[in-house]
């Protein structure tokens, strides 16, 4: 049986690719890409479990078992790497509606 | 000298039989007529009569190409539509088709 | 020194970066120079590294270790590492050279574009992280370093998109970071699961594993990285941001991003060939189908534009859909004698195609230098203004449709012919790609350079963008008289370093 974590990164992947896909503000589909982010995230955490494990502090943990660690520095590169792409899409998306007055994404000018 | 599998190539005998050719062709040329006389109506294109569908200039040269393709042309201008939404749905297409064929064959 | 090269061939142009802005505020002419020389820096180091690799076979490095040899202290690969074969090598040479070529071009351009010195320090700043990370992507050998240069890549690039500050430009910078942030958490999906798999992050180390044996979870981790790494190239299904971005983009620029399409290509093809080992099977053909559909769809969208850089671009679609042909056909058919050539090809045809392209896109940011326009129903008789640039069009024109006896007809004869022997339909949808690009760049010529002379504002070109641009012409012209030499150094080491796995796992392992 796939434990909990895996079912909710299905469910928040599929749910952001359905907003991205269907939603038509400029503003839900930035969110939706942060949210899809942080299901990938969570998957990545979620693969460095081991039953009983504790967290990753070598000097804390003399003969216990201890949680992954690889997956959570990809994790802190991944956050920070987010932050500064859906920070860049925020300010693309305030300077369009400056410039064409509406958020809907199907007013394009490039086309053809 | 480049040798593929079923040929070779080499751009010094390009030129060489280039220029030779060249030289026959000039000199084929040089046995025409000498004056050519500029008439007005030479460089009006032909319509049978009918009024010309477009006009006449450089960008339009290919106004019969496009006539006949039309309904591929017009497809491909619905699809290219410049809408983000459009753009993730061709992406997510094309991952389920690769996931299709690497898994299943 | 020395041995450190590869780190300090992505270090070099990412201090720099950071230290334009501060040199700015000193003056034009000194930060325009710290520009060039850091570049021409990376570019020694670059060309060192290629003759290391050409006499002495696969190069790698690890960063932060005591010694950079150093690389399975315990057995097993530790630590982030740079593994450069003949492959790697070819690719960041064309990504720095044509990067060089380019500012080097921009020293005047930029003048005419903006008066803002803040704006120019900006744009330069974004332009060496833009370099830092297309040089990261083709030095590494890991696949998560992988993913952190893919993004610097692909957010540097976004900002650069929107230097013209007007909505359309601003549009398509956020169509592009949209369509970039999903491939990247795509890539980061398919990563996390082969992880997940063997516990490791290493591509040579993967690789060994996957060789034992491949399971249902790899395929589904292949099938995910692929994607993403096809998103970054632009073949046809998920090819109109690309348009969308090279329309808006100054025109040196434009060049950058079409090397960076082929860095892309070679992390395809490294996925594909040294670590997934899909070599002689179905998967080939799902490249070889993209490449057919990138070449018909860009040549006959190309001929219904009226945007001179909207036209060029979907041209530049069409030959990335060369080289994907080639590549494609060296994967379906790579135990065969015509696989081999195939590669070659389409690997000689990405040398060509950044040349050829980035000459063309160089021209055209030249007519917009001289009048300001980018249509072509408001240009025309440019030739009676600037004879050489009439010239130079020609030459682009010529080796770009492949015709004797300039470059591009080399690269794409050994397509041709080793794909006619796979399938006879194939080459001729490749013959007639050609043809129609001809047509494309005749229609072009015709419209923008003879008729009437041009009477309106023509702004003289400076020497420096002449200069580049018969440089390119000359290496152009100098590549299709010799080809041999090219293909023997260059094109064949790198083909033999894609085919040949065992080398490339034995470097790290």
């Amino acid at each position: 049986m796939i434990s909990l974590p895996f079912i909710a990164v299905i469910i928040l992947v599929s749910m952001a690719l359905f907003a991205i896909i269907f939603k038509r503000n400029l503003i839900k589909i930035v969110m939706a890409v942060h949210i899809m982010g942080s299901g990938v995230n969570l998957f990545l955490i979620s693969l460095g479990y081991t039953e009983g494990g504790i967290a990753p502090i070598f000097t804390n943990a003399p003969g216990m078992q201890m949680v992954l660690p690889t997956p959570q520095a990809l994790v802190l590169t991944s956050i920070v790497i987010n932050i500064a792409v859906v920070a860049l899409m925020l300010s693309f998306a305030i300077a369009i509606y400056a410039r064409y007055g509406t958020f809907d994404t199907t007013k394009v000018r490039l086309k053809g | 000298m480049i040798v593929t599998g079923l040929g070779s190539w080499s751009p010094l005998i390009f030129l060489l039989c280039f220029a030779t050719i060249s030289i026959i062709v000039f000199f084929i040329r040089c046995l025409g007529e000498k004056e050519c006389i500029k008439e007005k109506e030479k460089t009006v294109l032909f319509f049978s009569g009918n009024p010309p569908p477009i006009e006449n200039r450089a960008t339009n040269i290919y106004w019969g190409f496009f006539e006949a393709m039309g309904r591929y042309y017009r497809r491909m201008k619905r699809i290219h539509s410049g809408v983000v939404n459009d753009y993730v749905y061709w992406f997510v297409f094309v991952v389920v088709v690769i996931m299709c064929v690497v898994i299943f064959l | 020194m020395m041995e450190h090269a590869p780190a300090l061939a992505i270090a070099i142009p990412l201090f720099a970066a950071f230290a334009v802005s501060l040199i700015g505020k000193i003056g034009k002419r000194i930060r325009n120079m710290w520009v060039i020389l850091s570049l021409i820096l990376t570019e020694l180091l670059v060309i060192y590294l290629n003759y290391e690799i050409l006499t002495n076979g696969i190069h790698t490095y690890a960063l932060g270790a005591a010694l950079p040899s150093l690389i399975s202290p315990g057995g097993f690969p530790v630590r982030i590492i740079l593994e450069i074969d003949a492959v790697n090598a070819l690719v960041s040479f064309i990504v720095i050279s044509i990067t060089l070529a380019a500012v080097v071009y921009c020293w005047r351009f930029m003048q005419a574009i903006s008066k803002d010195r803040e704006h120019i320090d900006r744009f330069y700043s974004l332009l060496l992280l833009f370099t830092a990370g297309m040089i990261g992507m083709s030095f590494t050998g890991d696949f998560f370093t992988l993913f952190v240069f893919l993004e610097l890549t692909s957010v540097s690039s976004a900002a650069l998109v929107s230097f013209f500050r007007d909505g359309e430009s601003f549009e398509a910078a956020f169509k592009y970071m949209i369509i970039s942030a999903i491939g990247a958490l795509f890539l980061l999906l398919g990563i996390g699961i082969l992880y997940s798999q063997y516990g490791l992050l290493n591509m040579a180390a993967i690789a060994k594993e996957i060789m034992l044996h491949m399971s249902f979870l790899d395929k589904v981790s292949l099938s995910l990285i692929v994607s993403a790494i096809l998103l970054k190239i632009g073949p046809v299904p998920l090819h109109m941001w690309k348009v969308d971005i090279y329309q808006k983009l100054p025109a040196p620029l434009v060049a950058v991003c079409i090397t960076s399409s082929l860095v892309g290509i070679y992390v395809l093809s490294r996925i594909l060939f040294s670590v997934f080992f899909v070599m002689g099977s179905l998967s080939g053909w799902i490249i070889i189908i993209l490449g057919v559909l990138s070449i018909f769809v860009g040549v006959t969208m190309s001929l219904l534009q009226k945007n001179l850089k909207r036209m060029m671009a979907y041209a530049a679609i069409a030959e990335i859909g060369y080289v994907m042909l080639g590549i494609g056909t060296g994967l379906a058919a790579a135990s065969k004698d015509f696989g081999f050539i195939a590669l070659s090809g389409g690997i000689l045809h990405t040398l060509n195609d950044a040349l050829n392209m980035g000459l063309l896109f160089l021209i055209t940011g030249a007519i917009f230098y001289a009048t300001k326009k980018t249509d072509i129903r408001d240009l025309g008789g440019l030739a009676h203004r600037s004879a050489s640039l009439s010239a130079l069009f020609i030459i682009g024109m010529l080796a770009v449709s492949g015709l004797p006896p300039f470059n591009g007809f080399v690269s794409k004869l050994m397509i041709y012919e080793s794909v006619f022997c796979l399938n006879p339909l194939l080459a001729v949808v490749g013959i007639l790609g050609s043809i129609l690009m001809l047509a494309i760049f005749a229609k072009v010529f015709v419209s923008v350079f003879l008729g009437t002379p041009y009477r309106r504002k023509f702004k003289k070109m400076p020497a420096s963008m002449m200069a580049v641009m018969w440089i390119i012409a000359l290496f152009i012209l100098f590549l299709g008289m010799f080809p041999e030499m090219a293909i023997n150094n260059l094109v064949t080491p790198a083909a033999d370093a894609l085919i040949n796995h065992e080398a490339y796992m034995g470097g790290v392992i």
